[in-house]
């Protein structure tokens, strides 16, 4: 049941992400829209803004994640079933048992070795996967505090002051500089 | 600043990509946990010995006997089988809690590979001893 909600809300929030993007473009020019990139795929908001390096580490970063995640679970998810199925057949030698049924004793140990040899693989993928949702929390994370903290890169190059002061003995002179 | 065209389209891209991505990760999310107990059974040993003889050439009855060291006394019966019998596989014969059985073919059983096993009390069947007959 836990599953279940959480699957639920994970989808809503995927399905969220999707409405977003597809809005996104009546936010392009505003200050939401930068951040609302940056949720949707990290370095998008950076791109939007013209940090194009930082754009390309965080995307980079994420498309790893992402990719990384998304191999993972699914290796995850089929050394989990795998050992679900050991683990079913192996307790059903108990109802078999019991029913008098007669077991080899042979194939309840192979049983049991192919089960623990499975769980230790799901052990071993479900860390890899762990480790790419870290990643992933974490790219998200700082590309989101990285898209808040920094400003828009306006292509204008900061000029020499045109006027300045200047000491001369005890004396100060105001220096206007023209340029022809 | 004008935004490139190719900027402006790249989030709803982005976002159709994680969409697509996120969803076959999280229906195919099973977790692995509980690992079961072992189950509450004995080893049972393996029959020793195993002869098979034909105390009248003239007749196709055969004696086959085996010892048993079972200390426990977990050993309830025992399983002759005819290996590699009807599609290959192993075709149980007889059932006896004795070491020993006489039984009657009604052909010769020269060449062919027989085996015995026992079974516990708990109805787990151990590993088993073979002997081609003579």
């Amino acid at each position: 049941m836990t599953r279940g909600k959480t699957m639920r809300a994970a989808a809503a929030f995927a399905a969220a992400l999707f409405v977003f993007s597809v809005a996104s473009p009546a936010l392009a020019g505003s200050g939401t829209g930068s951040v609302v990139r940056s949720i949707l795929l990290p370095g998008l908001g950076q791109a939007h803004d013209g940090h194009y390096t930082k754009a390309t580490i965080f995307a980079s970063a994420a498309i790893v994640s992402w990719v990384g995640l998304f191999a993972t679970q699914v290796e995850y998810s089929r050394t989990t079933e795998r050992y679900e199925g050991y683990k079913n057949t192996y307790l059903y030698y108990n109802d078999q048992l019991a029913a008098g049924q007669v077991i080899l004793e042979s194939d309840i140990q192979a049983t049991y070795d192919s089960m623990s040899k499975a769980y230790s693989e799901a052990d071993s993928d479900e860390t890899w996967r762990n480790f790419f949702v870290g990643a992933l929390i974490v790219t998200y994370a700082v590309n989101i505090v990285d898209i808040i903290i920094s400003q828009p890169e306006t292509g204008e190059v900061q000029k020499d002051p045109a006027m300045s002061l200047e000491w001369t003995g005890e004396q100060m002179r105001v220096v206007r500089t023209i340029r022809f | 600043m004008r935004v490139p065209l190719i900027t402006r389209k790249i989030p709803t891209l982005a976002a159709a990509l994680t969409f697509v991505a996120v969803l076959p990760v999280l229906v195919a999310c099973p977790k692995h946990e509980d690992f079961p107990q072992p189950l509450d059974v004995q080893p049972v040993p393996v029959p020793q010995n195993f002869v098979i003889t034909q105390p009248d050439p003239q007749v196709n009855d055969y004696d086959f006997q085996w010892t048993i060291d079972d200390p426990n006394g977990i050993v309830d019966r025992y399983r002759i089988y005819l290996v590699g019998g009807e599609f290959s596989a192993d075709e149980l014969l007889s059932e006896t809690d004795q070491t020993t059985l006489l039984t009657s073919f009604p052909f010769s059983i020269q060449g062919l590979r027989f085996a015995v096993s026992a079974v516990s009390s708990e109805n787990v069947e151990g590993s088993q001893a073979q002997k081609i007959a003579p």
